[in-house]
């Protein structure tokens, strides 16, 4: 799937480019995420990979969807027979995700998250992990669809008290 | 660094010259401002350029707090804050109303901290909590005309302070918790070390006498049924801290004693307080600046602590009522007797749900091991050899008595941890338990040898002469752990990829512990006891029906690719042993073994099986697993009905004792199914909902490149057996199978924790490790 192209009727992809994309990003995000995130980490996240902070607009130009992924080398663990010293895989990681309540069932979310993992694949990652609420079912169903399984559960792992389950997509 | 980077910032701000404003401040600081030096410095970046440290990590960036911003600044003060802040005055002569307000706020913080938040967040956002000279006025040693403050309120959080405490210390005494369960944090509790408790009694007794010379009002009553709740709830802390109970054996006694009382008092000020108008009434007598809730400027902390909301005070007063309720455990505790009967109460109280309150868990694990003593009694090898005495029914050596003593109380530790957390520390105790059941299962041949000077080797190595009853115990104890703790883990899929080859060689013996249970009876079903035949084919038929379900069961598992799904990549990488296919054979055959003495009316020989699978292809796997339940649900009837009689004769005796075996196997065997069943992995798998043909022609489609070779011709099949195939997205079937697990699983899980523990099935113990 090319940037800049849409999967949605009347939805255009497009990537980060400028500080300038990101005020309605983060107001899109603070409306739905329970966390509160201080504006180092979107800065840490769209500066270092900014091709992976795809845009979801509407032909008026709204900000609809938005999604922030990471993708660097991680450690592998011992039980995969490396140590600390011994190659290193590619492991994205899905940041935040947020669609517009207007927007939603449009399938905007779903098309943010393939255009991510197709970027991360190319980009050669070797997996995609990403934490959901455990009782976030819709998230659940979603990334469980695009092949995402359950990896760990984190307990109480946001601020109100909720667990997360740590999902992982195995790329390679 | 830090100190580098400001050297340098104030190297550039003041250039070569001296011309930079520096300025002092009242308390001789220099500071330097370099406004001018950051714009100039940011001049050079372009839109959307940023400078990073490369030490910056996501941690950093995720715990970094953005100075002003109202959401992660617990220190910013907006101009509403400050408004409050400026309404604070400590002096300000408090009506019975507002310091029933107060009280009633600093409680919901207590019970907001006890959910684990921050304590800074939650108790020491009180101005009068923090009040440095709230002793003086308290205890009348500094006179004043505050008298609601002085006489009514302070010793009410004096005595909160004193409960704090003494929750902190218990909890820090059990060593259980991270700060995910609580945060004790009890360096600034220790401004309330300078009270005592019979003190902080004394000061409420006071508070209580004052408010009761009020005269009566809404107020009035409500003050003193708070002070009712903390004298109580004061004096259960300190009788059952578990430093108290070893000055003082009666300690507990008068602990317990007070519960009841506390129950009551708690009861009735809630219904009061409903009755006066509840959240609405209580709030309007706030009283300004109060409660800081900026205060993390006051106490600057290293890790930035983002803000939690309080509890509202319904929730803040359902914590209390559960943890008093919760807190009967404790009462439970001390008249158990028997070291078995202590391993079932550790169960049954870490299998609730919800869990008991950390502060009780953690007074549970004190009261089990203190002072170097399990239960205040006995010292651990002491209790070890007396719990192997009562559970294995011989003596040991004093290393296996103590060995297995700290396996157990290693248990009871592990299941005073948070759901999750229990079920990992549990995968990872296992091991010690595979150390102790060798230990034990060499002793066992040791004292045959020794009790038969005459017999050969072979003797003591054979279970029908060697009864192995210590490591029978040991083997006993670790399954009961592995049903318990470990399906339960898989169930809340907390395991990692690199735990899952572990976790499913245990899951694997117990599944094996269970057929070759069945396989001990069988000699005696077939045998000459069989005199009461009706009985008896009750008997064999649910052990069919047993035998059909598991085999039904099996057959899915392997249809859905359970080792092979992605969730078991890492597993399957790992222990590629396990998966091969002369492995999977093997252990198919092992199963087929324990199977065949059943006289099980369907394949008892792997070949037979193999074969067989061929016809339940046939079948979508939802329909097996759907009539592998119904025939577990069906021989869990057949025998509870035919429980009924009375147990007259040792025949009939007999053939209790085994229905009531079969039984549990039964129904354990269903909750593992059907915890096996409710894994996302499992339910949502598409091959779930259609024929095993349909199944394997879709993966051979997904697996071939286009174009699409034709599907393979279906083989032959009985087909009286062959049912119509379902759409892949039948999703009213996948409901209605979901839901009944849903409901198998909430009824048996409960009967089999309690029919191990009321039942306490004297054969239970006895499986026959050998196969």
């Amino acid at each position: 799937m090319e940037p800049g192209s849409s999967t949605v009727e009347g939805i255009t992809f497009t990537t980060y480019k400028a500080e300038s994309d990101l005020e309605p990003a983060i107001k899109l995000i603070d409306q739905d995420l329970s966390e509160p995130y201080s504006i180092y980490t979107y800065r840490y996240f769209v500066h270092q990979w900014p091709e992976l902070c795809i845009l979801a607009h509407t032909e008026s130009g709204e900000c609809a969807g938005v999604i922030i992924c990471k993708l660097e080398a991680h450690k592998r663990r011992y039980y995969e027979g490396h140590f600390a010293d011994g190659p290193s895989l590619n492991r994205g990681y899905i940041a935040m995700i947020a669609v517009g309540k207007p927007f939603r069932k449009l399938g905007i979310g779903r098309s943010l998250v393939r255009q991510a993992l197709d970027r991360m694949k190319a980009m050669g990652a070797d997996e995609v992990a990403m934490e959901a609420e455990t009782t976030n079912s819709a998230a659940l169903a979603l990334y469980q669809r695009l092949g995402f399984v359950k990896d760990k559960r984190l307990y109480r792992y946001y601020m109100d008290g909720t667990d997360a389950f740590r999902l992982k997509l195995w790329l390679s | 660094m830090a100190e580098d980077l400001a050297d340098q910032a104030v190297r550039l701000a003041l250039g070569d010259g001296d011309e930079a404003a520096v300025a002092e401040d009242a308390d001789g600081a220099q500071w330097i401002d370099i406004t001018q030096l950051a714009r100039a410095g940011t001049r050079e970046l372009a839109e959307g350029e940023l400078l990073k440290a490369s030490s910056l990590s996501l941690f950093g960036a995720l715990t970094s707090i953005e100075v002003m911003d109202p959401r992660l600044d617990m220190g910013m003060v907006s101009a509403g804050d400050a408004a409050e802040i400026a309404s604070w005055d400590i002096a300000r002569r408090l009506t019975l109303g507002e310091a029933l307000w107060v009280a009633d706020t600093l409680f919901r913080s207590e019970m907001t901290w006890h959910g684990s938040a921050s304590l800074l967040q939650t108790l020491f956002a009180c101005n009068y909590f923090t009040a440095p000279d709230h002793r003086a006025f308290a205890i009348g040693e500094a006179a004043g005309d505050n008298a609601v403050r002085d006489a009514v309120l302070y010793p009410l959080l004096i005595a909160t302070g004193r409960c704090c405490r003494r929750v902190a210390d218990e909890l820090n005494a059990g060593n259980l918790f991270t700060n995910e369960d609580v945060a004790p944090c009890p360096t600034p509790l220790r401004l309330f070390d300078d009270y005592t408790d019979a003190e902080a009694l004394d000061l409420l007794d006071r508070a209580d006498a004052y408010v009761a010379a009020q005269g009566e009002s809404h107020e009035a009553a409500l003050l003193r049924g708070l002070v009712g709740v903390r004298r109580r709830w004061l004096r259960v802390t300190a009788c059952l801290a578990v430093a108290s109970v070893l000055d003082d054996p009666a300690a507990l006694a008068r602990g317990l004693g007070e519960l009841a009382g506390l129950r009551a008092c708690h009861a009735d000020y809630v219904a009061a307080r409903r009755a006066a108008g509840g959240d609405a009434w209580v709030g309007q007598r706030a009283v300004r600046g109060a409660f800081d809730y900026r205060c993390m400027r006051k106490y600057p902390v290293t890790i930035p602590v983002k803000p939690r909301p309080l509890l509202d005070a319904d929730a803040a007063h359902g914590v209390f009522a559960r943890m008093v309720d919760d807190l009967d455990l404790v009462g439970d505790l001390a008249r158990i007797g028997t070291a078995e009967h202590l391993a079932y109460f550790f169960l049954a109280a870490g299998r609730r749900d919800p869990p008991p309150q950390p502060f009780v868990r953690s007074l549970l694990m004190s009261m089990v091991l203190a002072d170097g003593r399990v239960q205040l009694r006995a010292p651990p090898d002491a209790f070890g050899r007396r719990a192997v005495r009562e559970m294995a029914a011989c003596a040991v050596p004093a290393e296996f008595a103590a060995e297995a003593a700290l396996n157990l109380v290693d248990w009871f530790r592990t299941m005073c941890q948070n759901g999750p957390r229990r079920h990992r520390v549990a995968l990872k105790s296992l091991a010690a338990w595979d150390a102790l059941q060798g230990e034990a299962e060499q002793l066992d041949i040791d004292a045959y040898a020794a009790a038969h000077p005459g017999a050969d080797e072979q003797a003591a190595l054979d279970p029908a002469r060697n009864p192995f009853w210590l490591s029978s115990w040991a083997y006993h104890t670790k399954l009961l752990l592995l049903e318990t703790a470990l399906l339960a883990g898989v169930r809340l899929e907390l395991y990692q990829a690199h735990e899952l080859p572990s976790v499913l060689c245990y899951a694997t013996q117990v599944f094996e512990a269970h057929l070759a249970h069945l396989a001990r009876w069988a000699p005696l079903v077939a045998g000459a006891q069989a005199a009461c035949v009706g009985r008896w084919r009750v008997l064999v038929a649910a052990q069919k029906d047993l035998s059909m379900a598991l085999w039904l069961a099996a057959h899915a598992c392997d249809r859905l690719q359970l080792l092979g799904a992605p969730w078991a990549q890492g597993a399957a990488d790992v222990c590629g042993a396990l998966e091969s296919e002369p492995a999977q054979r093997a252990r198919y055959a092992l199963r087929f073994r324990a199977l065949a003495p059943l006289g099980s009316p369907v394949y008892v020989a792997f070949e037979q099986w193999q074969e067989s699978s061929a016809q339940l292809d046939g079948y979508p796997v939802i329909e097996l697993f759907d009539h592998a339940q119904r025939m577990l649900a069906g021989a869990r009837l057949c025998l509870e009905s035919a429980r009924k009689p009375p147990a007259a004769d040792a025949t009939v005796r007999a053939w209790d004792q085994m229905c009531r075996s079969v039984h549990y196997v039964v129904v354990s065997n269903s909750v593992a199914l059907a915890r096996l069943l409710r894994t996302r992995p499992l339910a949502d798998a598409p091959e779930a909902a259609v024929p095993g043909a349909v199944a394997l022609a879709h993966r051979r489609r997904l697996a071939a490149p286009p174009p699409q070779p034709p599907p393979p011709p279906q083989p032959k099949r009985d087909r009286r057996k062959r049912k119509p195939a379902r759409a892949p997205d039948d999703a009213d079937a996948a409901r209605k199978w979901r839901d009944g697990v849903a409901r198998l699983v909430a009824d048996a899980a409960v009967r089999v924790s309690w029919s191990c523990a009321l039942d306490r099935n004297s054969d239970w113990p006895v499986f026959s490790f050998f196969g």
